[in-house]
């Protein structure tokens, strides 16, 4: 236990570790930085010294190692850094856009997860044509680009029918059930392509499970057809449907900057691109640390589930 | 495990129904698509009406028309004629990524799987780290460090996705590293690039190709997301299809047209990838086409007819079973009296065990019972639906197989299981299925029942997990239990301990039990009667005593004397020679005729029915009494 | 302010950098007349106000600000600076300057280089502090310093507090439009309080001014909303309208337009894409041309591109282009037609300039080859990614095209690489869009030998006498003198206006107020209350 733990935790350092010099290495493999957009931004013309002087003032005219020492250092104390064109502490600044992108990614993952799994089961259990149309439909419930569906649902479900509000994000302190409303829409329309995706690895594990020898041997003791099929079959298909739905939370994290976008939602996916594109590196690495967590945190839970799921199971 | 599971795969190959690739149209619609849009988007400067950059202003935001197509863009260009052009664009695009995915997770895959060791542990390690990267960060990043350029956008893609398709082609190597035939190459002295190229490269194309028309599909998915961010190739370099959308969604309210063929062809050829990928998955890994019917067809009401009332626990008249059209059981007849223990005995590949699950409803997908009946305790079970099916189940018929430890669920406890059963049957307070399921143990002669229950079946011994088995089978006190090759999987000793428990068992509860092997010396320990099967036949019916003494079908005493334990020793052990005849290639007339000593004329012509040579002494020979001892 | 319609990445940078072109200022002085054509002034049919105070009201705006401190920020984030920082000076919508922080202002002496402002007593600032003309002096001591997109428009200018509510500013130069910029649009007429000063840091996240509203930072996610309140210590409650207001940043104009038809948003500043489609939902519509979208043609030296030397090349290339063609397809009922640098009703303009170069394809091979380019010639502009400045370029390719001119587009999807590399400069040509303004303030940004849109330091002494004699003039006499400067550069072609564009606002019927004018063409959030 203590060493599963201790390997854990080392794996998870090291990974934060490269996920951030990475981002801090090819921060500064790219064109320009902070001090240029601010400069180019403000002034209409602007001497050489005075951008080595803005360069300085926000600590990018240091080496590269030893501004990556900085933020480690800072990092250690608690700190994020602070925003280099307002001022405000990361911490701060993306603290509330954790919560809506998250929001909006655990509640899809929920809701794709049980719409999924219905359809797989269900597809997986009756064969034949329903199956093939499960196939069809699924298939085209992924290649549908989820900004087109997106557009499309806000017409529909906000503008022409106010079932949803059209943007914004209410947190949940605020206001639980408008909460769920405004993140409604955003989830439905990642959750087409999120359902789809797990129906066809669900029916996939699930025609793997159901063809062996113990779900045959149930049924012959009797056990009704239901039982076998959601409590055990469904139990056994879920340990590699359990992993995509990890792989599918962490690949939401890049999917919602669209969705954010059509939504006015603010999430992180938005301050990533927005802080990529000017170069405000404490920001980025902001958002990467952020991730990088998230990451780790949707990896452990995934591994406790296989536990919980199978205890026998060793993840390879 | 491995010797056992062989006669379960052949079935199990045989159900899978493997097609040709060329039983999938959609695929093919699919494929030619892709095709027809490559040569188009190769040949669009000739095939395409209109320029790429040709402008109208007077025709801008138009829709559909005779001149143009698919309407126009808002500088009056043509759609269709920039859907070709771009398709280019896309394509390469989407070719660059595939080609990095490729060239990076295939051989990195391949050498993982294949040497092992440190340099796996590496490359797992490594592409998991890969994998837990948050790509949209990384993708952003590259695209701030080379603005605009898309090449370098499509390589990073491919870097970020090609440890999926590393440790398939990982897991895949390593699964066919270890089979007999590669071990056998290398100690032959193949060398390694032979093997890969011959063995390896080969089994694991099918994945391959899976994966990488996936992952074409969202490399075209992320090349759209990536231009409505506005994060690659700009507009006045030329059309592509992520731009177009882009454009499209940003004229959206004034123009909702042109979001149609711009989304459209992007779902198209996703859907085709798809379609592709679906295809040669279910052609090279065998998946089902209909997956497992586990609801059952409507029962012939016909049938119910047919049958004879019998005062046996269980008989079997007439029974064809056909799996996947071809028959592989046929014209089954015998009865197993109350208190009986009746032996089923042939060789792998016989219908055996098919017969077996016939009885219970429990054929596997694209098997059904084509004529005959089963009948117990006054019903004939192949006409009953699957509810009062299920009834019989466990109560009135109970079954145990040749994979003791697989035939339970690996994720619950043998407690949760024996007492889900056990209540099943029985509705009661679990403190009561409790104490139930360790009397059930104890019968079965468990020595610590509590610790058992605790245990999941991983943790169990082969023949602890029979046991198991055997209790889960008689926890609703059948009257029939059919065991199929309860010992194959177990050893010499546990063996006798399992047919010394099933024999007192029997005794004790008068059950009747069917029980299937292809094991003479199970029969002569345990049976009362046997029933020999050849290629989906029952060939002779008598009492042990009478089968051993008097076989009266030649098969029977080719079998008996190629009994290594009655052999003479000092003299070469007779075999039988040829093959068993595969269900659907099976002769007209007796279906042992191209083997057997005694054939004539006559056995070729037409069906033999089984015929009693004494009382209670059936054969299905012509020629019975021809057959010596 | 660009009215662009730019995917939503790129708009927050490039924004900022937009600003960095266009330096509205809007308001003329009594004493500069202008035209008086209402061309482009749409107000249809604003609702009559309610006279009451609103509850909250919500506004959509797409650029996003990276920083709130004044002496910081971008004049385009002006409407954010606007609700807490009381200006100086307050432009209305009609154009006029009313009081602000100062009570009355006037020149001192007559060559328009020493202005004296009279400071309102008993203000106080939200956190409580007093103004006083000390405070106006530190405060633009601060911004000088801050080296902002402010600075070069106070370039060489002295504030002193000469009495305990008076401040005088000395110009270097004679400089007539001084009280403009002082107002709202140009944010630093917004006095930050001394305690603000004091904690620079804070001014980043925080607001420290005296306008009607105070940023509430607990109601405020940076980047997503911004919440203001009431301001206690505000010295004309009366005129407060709303309770609050709440600023939306909202990036992509679908979801701009989404909000306000579901009545999310009530006010928002629109875009070119979603202009119809808000028209036809039923809110009202205020926009009033404000900028030209064009080329310049910066190489008039040839050093680049040879062919640019010739007058007779410039002009044919004008001649070359169909503008009706392109405003009509790419902006429809946003957009008209522009042969000159300003707008009907704006600086310098004469409708008799509009039909300056018709488009003429004849004409043009004629001037081309007499010029000795018959077979015409290759030339390159840079371009940003905005999707107007990109369109026009592509459709100007095509069009020049038809006389034999290629027009190379190279693509900067980053705009600060467009800014450099446009300024360095890199090209003989630059797609350009710049907003209209008094020629005082044009010349040293677009046209003078040290302009920044002037990377080659052209030179002309025509042009620069021209203009000498229209920053000293006045009255009528400043309008003809403007005019002039307007014909010199449309007929030495230094440019290729293309269309001009405004800034679209779109208001629900429930507000009033939204009005905006040629010598207004920012509404001003001050006058938007709600209606009956």
């Amino acid at each position: 236990m203590i060493r599963a733990t201790a390997r854990w935790l080392a794996s998870s350092l090291v990974l934060l570790f490269a996920v951030t010099v990475l981002t801090f290495l090819l921060s500064a493999l790219a064109p320009g930085d902070a001090a240029k957009t601010m400069l180019s931004g403000q002034t209409t013309s602007y001497t050489p010294e005075q951008y080595q002087q803005l360069r300085h003032e926000l600590g990018i005219d240091e080496p590269l190692p030893v501004q990556y020492w900085h933020w480690l250092y800072r990092l250690l104390h608690g700190s994020l850094g602070t925003d280099l064109f307002s001022g405000q502490p990361i911490t701060q600044a993306l603290g509330g856009r954790l919560a809506a992108s998250l929001s909006i990614i655990v509640g899809t993952v929920l809701v794709s997860a049980v719409v999924g799994l219905a359809i797989g089961v269900v597809s997986a259990v009756r064969g034949g044509l329903a199956g093939r149309l499960v196939n069809g439909l699924t298939l085209l419930g992924l290649a549908a680009p989820n900004f087109w569906l997106a557009l499309v649902l806000v017409e529909w479900l906000a503008v022409r029918h106010p079932v949803f509000p059209a943007t914004g994000y209410v947190p949940v302190r605020e206001d639980p059930a408008q909460w769920l409303r405004s993140i409604a829409l955003p989830v439905i329309t990642l959750s087409v392509g999120g359902s789809a995706f797990i129906a066809r690895q669900t029916r996939d594990a699930m025609a793997d499970v159901l063809s062996r020898d113990f779900v045959v041997m149930l049924r012959a003791h009797g056990l009704p057809l239901r039982s076998v099929v959601l409590k055990h079959a469904l139990r056994n298909a879920a340990i590699p449907v359990v992993t995509l739905l990890g792989l599918m939370f962490v690949s939401l994290l890049g999917g919602t900057v669209l969705i954010e976008g059509i939504f006015a939602i603010p999430g992180l996916g938005q301050q990533a691109v927005t802080a990529s594109s000017t170069h405000n590196l404490p920001m980025i690495e902001g958002v990467a640390f952020y991730f990088t967590i998230i990451v780790i945190a949707v990896n452990l839970l995934v591994d406790l589930s296989y536990r919980w799921l199978n205890p026998t199971v060793r993840a390879q | 495990m491995t010797a056992i599971a062989l006669p379960d795969a052949k079935f199990r190959r045989r159900i899978t129904r493997r097609r040709a690739f060329s039983h999938y149209p959609a695929a093919w619609v699919a494929l030619l698509y892709l095709a027809v849009l490559l040569a188009a988007a190769a040949a669009a400067g000739v095939v395409a009406p209109y320029d790429a950059e040709q402008q109208d202003l007077s025709q801008a935001l138009a829709g559909p028309s005779s001149s143009h197509w698919l309407g126009t863009d808002r500088l009056g260009r043509d759609v269709f004629s920039r859907l070709l052009f771009g398709a280019r664009v896309t394509l390469l695009d989407v070719a660059v990524a595939t080609a990095v995915f490729l060239a990076v997770g295939v051989p990195l895959g391949v050498a993982a799987g294949y040497r092992g060791g440190r340099l796996d542990r590496i490359v797992v390690r490594f592409a998991d780290l890969v994998l837990a990267v948050p790509g949209i960060v990384v993708l952003l990043m590259v695209v701030a460090v080379f603005p605009g350029n898309d090449i370098a956008t499509m390589i990073a893609l491919g870097l970020i996705g090609c440890p999926g398709l590393l440790r398939i082609v990982r897991g895949s190597t390593l699964a066919i590293r270890d089979e007999l035939y590669v071990k056998a190459a290398r100690l032959s002295g193949l060398g390694t690039p032979a093997i890969l190229r011959r063995h390896v490269l080969p089994r694991i194309s099918g994945p391959i190709i899976v994966q990488t028309s996936l992952f074409c599909a969202t490399a075209l998915i992320a090349e759209s997301g990536l231009s409505f961010l506005g994060l690659t190739r700009p507009e006045t370099r030329g059309p592509s299809w992520g731009n177009m959308v882009a454009e499209a969604s940003n004229a959206m309210s004034q123009d909702s047209w042109l979001l149609v063929p711009t989304g459209g062809v992007l779902v198209i050829t996703v859907i085709a990838f798809g379609v592709v990928g679906d295809a040669v998955r279910d052609t090279t890994m065998g998946r089902a086409v209909s997956a497992t019917p586990l609801l059952r067809r409507r029962p012939n009401q016909q049938r119910a007819a047919t049958v004879a009332p019998s005062r046996a626990a269980l008989s079997v008249q007439a029974l064809t079973v056909a799996v996947g059209g071809v028959t592989v059981v046929r014209d089954v007849d015998f009865e197993v009296a109350v208190g009986e223990v009746v032996g089923v005995l042939g060789e792998s590949g016989c219908g055996k065990t098919i017969t077996a699950k016939a009885i219970l409803g429990l054929l596997p997908a694209g098997g059904e019972i084509t004529a005959g009946g089963i009948v117990f305790d006054g019903a004939n079970l192949t006409a009953l639906r699957e509810k009062e099916l299920n009834r019989v189940r466990g109560a009135g018929i109970a079954f145990i197989s040749q994979n003791p430890a697989g035939s339970l669920d690996p994720t619950f406890t043998v407690g949760s299981q024996l007492r889900e059963v056990i209540r099943r049957h029985h509705p009661q307070p679990r403190r009561q299925a409790d104490g139930e399921a360790e009397r059930l143990l104890r019968l079965v002669r468990l020595p610590d029942p509590a610790d058992v229950l605790r245990r999941r079946p991983g943790q169990l011994s082969g023949g602890m997990a029979q046991r198991v088995c055997i209790a889960m089978a008689l926890a609703a006190e059948p009257k029939v239990l059919i065991a199929d090759e309860p010992t194959t999987a177990l050893d010499v000793t546990v063996q006798a301990e399992i047919l010394a428990l099933l024999r007192d068992l029997q005794h004790r509860l008068g059950m009747a039990i069917l029980l299937v092997t292809h094991d003479w010396g199970v029969v002569a320990d345990v049976c009362d009667r046997a029933v020999v099967m050849y290629a989906g036949e029952v060939v002779e019916t008598a009492t042990v005593d009478e089968l051993y003494a008097r076989p009266r079908h030649p098969y029977t005493a080719a079998l008996l004397a190629a009994n290594p334990h009655r052999a003479n020793t000092g003299r070469p052990l007779p075999s039988i020679s040829g093959a068993v005849p595969r269900p659907g290639e099976w002769p007209i007339g007796c279906h042992f005729q191209l083997r057997c000593p005694l054939a004539e004329s006559a056995c070729r012509r037409a069906p033999v029915p089984l015929s009693a040579t004494a009382p209670g002494h059936l054969s299905r020979c012509i020629r019975a009494e021809d057959v010596n001892a | 302010m660009t009215g662009l319609n730019a995917p939503p990445r790129r708009r927050t940078t490039g924004i900022a950098a937009a600003a960095a072109l266009i330096m509205v200022l809007a308001a003329c002085t009594s004493r500069a007349g202008g035209g008086t054509s209402q061309a482009g002034n749409s107000a249809n049919g604003q609702p009559k106000p309610s006279g009451k105070v609103g509850g909250t009201l919500t506004v959509a705006y797409s650029s996003v600000p990276q920083t709130l401190d004044p002496a910081k920020t971008v004049q385009n984030n002006s409407l954010y600076q606007a609700l807490a920082y009381e200006p100086l000076i307050v432009r209305r919508s009609d154009g006029s300057l009313a009081p602000g922080l100062a009570t009355s202002w006037r020149y001192v002496g007559d060559d328009n280089t020493q202005l004296e402002l009279q400071l309102r007593s008993g203000v106080k600032f939200a956190d409580g502090s007093a103004l006083t003309a000390q405070d106006v002096v530190d405060h633009f001591t601060y911004v000088m310093g801050a080296g902002g997109q402010f600075v070069p428009l106070f370039s060489g200018d002295r504030f002193t507090a000469t009495g305990p509510l008076t401040v005088v500013i000395k110009t270097s130069q004679p400089n007539p439009d001084l009280p403009t910029l002082l107002t709202q649009d140009d944010v630093v007429g917004g006095v930050i309080s001394p305690l603000g000063l004091k904690d620079k840091a804070k001014l980043g996240t925080q607001t420290f001014g005296a306008g009607p509203y105070q940023l509430d930072a607990a109601q405020t996610v940076a980047g997503d909303h911004y919440t203001f309140v009431q301001n206690p210590n505000y010295y004309d409650k009366p005129s407060v309208h709303w309770t609050k207001v709440v600023v939306r940043a909202i990036t992509n104009p679908q979801a701009t337009l989404n909000a306000m038809k579901t009545g999310q948003v009530q006010f928002a500043v629109g875009d070119a894409s979603t202009l119809a489609a808000a028209r036809q939902a039923g809110l009202t519509v205020t926009m009033t041309p404000l900028l030209w979208t064009g080329v310049t043609l910066a190489d008039r030296g040839g050093t680049m591109a040879k062919p640019l030397a010739d007058i007779r090349i410039r002009q044919a290339l004008n001649y070359a282009t169909d503008r009706k063609a392109i405003a009509t397809a790419l902006f429809a009922d946003g957009g008209r037609p522009a042969s000159q640098l300003t707008v009907p009703g704006g600086y310098g303009y004469d409708p008799a300039l509009d039909d300056a170069y018709p488009y003429d394809v004849a004409k043009a091979k004629e001037l081309l080859a007499a010029a000795g380019y018959a077979g015409g010639f290759m030339v390159k502009t840079v371009t940003a990614e905005y999707q107007s400045m990109n369109l026009v370029a592509q459709a100007l390719a095509q069009q020049w095209s038809k006389v034999g001119i290629s027009l190379q587009i190279v693509d900067r999807a980053n705009a600060n690489q467009y800014f450099s590399e446009a300024f360095a400069p890199k090209y003989p040509t630059f797609m350009t869009i710049f907003g209209q303004q008094p020629i005082w303030t044009e010349g040293p940004s677009l046209f003078l030998p040290t302009a920044l849109f002037n990377p080659f330091h052209t030179k002309n002494a025509e042009l620069q006498s021209l203009y000498d004699q229209a920053a000293k003039a006045a009255g009528a006499a400043k309008d003809r003198a403007d005019q002039q400067v307007e014909a010199w550069l449309v007929h030495q072609a230094w440019f290729v206006p293309v269309v001009s564009t405004g800034l679209p606002y779109y208001a629900t019927k429930k507000i009033t107020g939204t009005t905006v004018s040629p010598k207004a063409p920012l509404a001003s959030i001050y006058e938007v209350q709600p209606a009956e």
